[in-house]
């Protein structure tokens, strides 16, 4: 038995592809067909695109610092393809360069725009780098080009100009606006700022005026004023005592003048009793010896004798005080005082108090004492309310020094943050005005946008041979997919296999000689065509 | 027994005995053969070379590779109907459109060109006769007109002009009720006279496909063997195995694998 019954070898799969090449050259003849015609027919494509170079971080200039837009170029060149590929946009330029003209009738502005869109590039220009960090080379972003792809090299040539003008225009209005947000920020910042600081001070006066006496700047004034009442305090009340003991010291005076009075009295009584008596029952009756007894005691031993004992008295007593005291001390003072009035007293002899001008000298001297007391007493009372108001103050002092220095700090932090945010907002100013100008821009023209000569697609060539290589796939897969599909017979293999029965003969397919001439004749005409196609596709390239 | 099967015993006995005893046509058909001259008993016919090219009759075709393919099928064949001494072929497939009728009349052509050997083609395709149509004969009677009983066998054997050797029995006429025909006993007739004829003659006969009509379920016993042809990519291998299974025990003589992408010559065959 033959082996290559048993396994399908190279002969079966030329067999299998000559059943199946009908399906297999349908296949490719219809797909590589395309392919040529697409080829051929596809309309040539004119491309115009301006290099631009981005610069993320803005010239270098030591005063200022410019804004820190993206970390990353292809962030802003999106952002800016963002703002440059809008509908208002896009419109424009179709409009100003008269693109189109020959669609506007048929198609609206915004399918104009899609088409537009469509039809712009934008290819990132990158170079090669090492990473500083993982010392693998990377490609850096370090510019793009904004290109058009137009059928008309004019169309293509105009649109590519507006493109890059407003790829231009945009990066100003992006860093312009951002400048601008800065400083409007800072001004609003500084607006609330000042606010605040007038709201402290307010404050502040306020409580300055609420604790006037309080305050922690009034701490020296407030304890000398204290000093000064104590002292004041001190010097009245030692003056009351001096005047409390002169006002005892008279009124003892007084008392002594009202009982030498009333004791005068007595014995000018006693003595007419006397000399009434002696005159009645002579010396030594009873009543003669008491009222003489009477007498001796209001004169003191012995009649007309009384005054002078006491004087005796007085100068001994004085004299002992002499010995222990100074004299000016206050006893030996009230001894003299006393004895003074002893012996004025003896002298002249006063039978009445009311005429008494001694007594009535005294008497106004005490009231006059008595006045000079109350007065200093109220002084007294004053200075003690004083006294007692400033230690208030004194009391609370350190409360009020504790709110008054939080305030003071809250209003410290706020003219601090008022300072820095007016330092910022200068540098923000200046930021803007260089940001607005053409210093500070971030994309620098390369090259210009011209006017296509050569068009860039379709690539005519690489149609054609992905076409081929597509057909040939496609056709091969459709064989096979028609082989698996196929129940028929397939040939002598199959047949054993079936019935078990080798075919005693296999009658290739019989054609007549003029289906071959026919054959002969549709290969070349096939031929003609694919050549002349290929001819046609390297004259277009 | 019905008359027509004691016929055909008779007749198979008369074969099998080889007997040698002429018979009318029979006889001057086999005296034709050996004397090779253009058998005058039978009808003379013209053909038409241009519709026999058109229908891929062998003489109308110039490919070495189809002409080379019938021959190694005539050798083979010739070599087992010899084997078994059989000398009758009915030929069908499973369906319509696989080569059969082109397949029995090239074996026929063939064989004929044998000059040992002669044959005798039958249109037993008796719904779709074709045959006549395919060789552009111009005939009067055919095979129905015989069933009909409106000829005799001598009115319906025809001789091709310029294929020495090869006789036909078309049919022109399409047949309603062939299976009822296929055992009539005036086909028993003509059963009995291709029996008659010695065995260098071989008959062929072209039949329905197996799966669309009973006819050569009915037919097949009163040959020696069928010849089963199949059309590569378009028979169906469910329909192949379904024919060979209703033909059971019935001598196969062999399959022929038509429209074969395998070219002849280009890998050896195994012979046996």
């Amino acid at each position: 038995m033959n082996p290559s019954l048993d396994q399908p070898g190279l002969i079966d799969y030329i067999e299998t592809f000559r059943r199946r090449r009908k399906v297999f050259m349908t296949t490719i003849c219809v797909f590589f067909g395309v392919a040529v015609l697409a080829a051929i027919l596809l309309p040539d494509i004119y491309r115009s695109g301006t290099e631009m170079r981005i610069d993320l971080e803005g010239p270098n200039i030591d005063l200022l610092e410019p804004l820190a837009l993206t970390s990353y170029a292809d962030q802003y060149i999106n952002s800016l393809q963002r703002r440059v590929m809008t509908y208002d946009e896009v419109t424009t330029w179709i409009k100003e360069t008269n693109v189109y003209s020959e669609l506007r009738d048929e198609l609206s502005l915004p399918d104009l725009y899609s088409i537009v869109l469509d039809n712009i590039r934008i290819e990132m220009v990158t170079t090669e780098a090492m990473d500083p960090r993982s010392g693998r080379p990377v490609s850096l972003i370090t510019g793009f080009v904004a290109a058009f792809e137009a059928e008309e090299p004019q169309q293509a040539f105009m649109i590519a100009e507006k493109l890059a003008a407003t790829f231009l225009a945009k990066d100003r209005e992006i860093r312009t606006e951002r400048a601008a947000a800065t400083s409007s920020f800072l001004l609003e910042e500084i607006d609330i700022n000042r606010k605040k600081i007038v709201k402290l001070e307010n404050r502040i006066a306020s409580f300055k005026q609420d604790n006037a006496g309080s305050l922690p700047e009034l701490m020296g004034l407030n304890m000398s004023v204290t000093d000064r009442t104590e002292r004041d305090m001190e010097s009245v009340r030692s003056e009351i005592r001096i005047l409390q003991q002169d006002k005892i010291f008279r009124e003892s005076q007084l008392e002594e003048i009202r009982q030498r009075s009333k004791s005068d009295n007595r014995l000018r009584q006693l003595e007419d009793e006397y000399l009434l008596a002696i005159s009645r029952y002579g010396p030594e009756h009873p009543d003669v010896i008491r009222i003489r007894r009477q007498v001796a005691a209001l004169t003191g031993g012995a009649i007309d004798s009384g005054e002078s004992d006491e004087i005796v008295q007085l100068e001994r007593a004085l004299a002992e005080a002499l010995q222990k005291y100074s004299d000016l001390h206050p006893d030996v003072l009230a001894l003299q005082r006393r004895l003074e009035t002893l012996r004025s007293g003896n002298s002249a002899s006063v039978s009445d108090l009311d005429i008494n001008p001694r007594y009535l000298q005294l008497r106004a001297q005490i009231n006059a004492i008595d006045t000079q007391i109350a007065g200093l007493r109220d002084r007294a009372r004053m200075l003690q309310v004083k006294y007692d108001e400033i230690q208030d103050r004194i009391a609370l002092m350190p409360q009020v020094e504790k709110r008054y220095l939080a305030l003071n700090r809250d209003l410290r932090t706020e003219q601090l943050a008022f300072e820095d945010l007016r330092s910022r907002l200068t540098q923000a100013q200046q930021t803007e005005s260089y940001e607005s100008g053409d210093l500070g821009a971030r994309l620098v023209k390369i090259r210009n946008a011209s006017l296509p000569i050569e068009p860039v697609a379709p690539p005519r060539l690489a149609i054609v041979i992905l076409g081929g290589i597509l057909a040939v796939t496609l056709a091969v897969g459709a064989a096979v997919l028609a082989e698996t599909l196929d129940r028929s017979v397939r040939g002598r293999r199959d047949i054993q296999m079936l019935v078990n029965i080798i075919p005693i003969a296999e009658i290739p397919i019989i054609r007549g000689s003029a289906s071959i001439l026919q054959r002969r004749r549709r290969a070349v005409i096939i031929a003609a065509v694919v050549g002349g196609a290929i001819l046609l596709i390297w004259s277009g390239t | 027994m019905s008359r027509i099967q004691k016929a055909i015993k008779a007749s198979k006995a008369s074969h099998d005995e080889k007997s040698s005893r002429p018979r009318g046509m029979a006889d001057s058909f086999r005296n034709a053969v050996k004397s090779n001259p253009i058998i005058k008993m039978l009808l003379p016919a013209d053909i038409d070379t241009a519709a026999m090219a058109h229908s891929r009759i062998l003489p109308g075709i110039d490919d070495k590779h189809v002409t080379t393919a019938y021959k190694i099928l005539r050798t083979r064949i010739q070599r087992r109907m010899r084997a078994n001494n059989w000398n009758s072929l009915l030929v069908t497939g499973p369906g319509p459109n696989e080569g059969k009728t082109i397949t029995a009349a090239n074996l026929a052509i063939s064989i004929a060109k044998d000059v040992n050997q002669s044959a005798i083609l039958v249109d037993l395709d008796l719904q779709r006769p074709s045959l006549a149509e395919y060789f552009g004969l111009t005939i009067g009677a055919g095979l129905g007109e015989f069933l009909r009983g409106e000829a005799e066998i001598e009115d319906i054997v025809y001789a091709p002009a310029g294929l020495e050797r090869l006789a036909m029995i078309p049919n022109q006429q399409p047949i309603e009720n062939s299976s009822d025909l296929i055992a009539s006993p005036r086909m028993h007739e003509l059963i009995a006279w291709t029996r008659e004829q010695d065995n260098t003659t071989l008959t062929i006969f072209d039949m329905p496909p197996m799966l669309i009509s009973d006819d050569v379920l009915a037919f097949v016993e009163y040959v020696d063997s069928v010849l089963v042809v199949v059309a590569q990519g378009l028979t169906d291998r469910r329909a192949l195995e379904k024919t060979v299974e209703l033909l059971g025990d019935n001598e196969i003589l062999g399959i022929v694998l038509n429209r074969s992408s395998h070219i002849v010559g280009h890998t050896d065959y195994s012979y046996y």
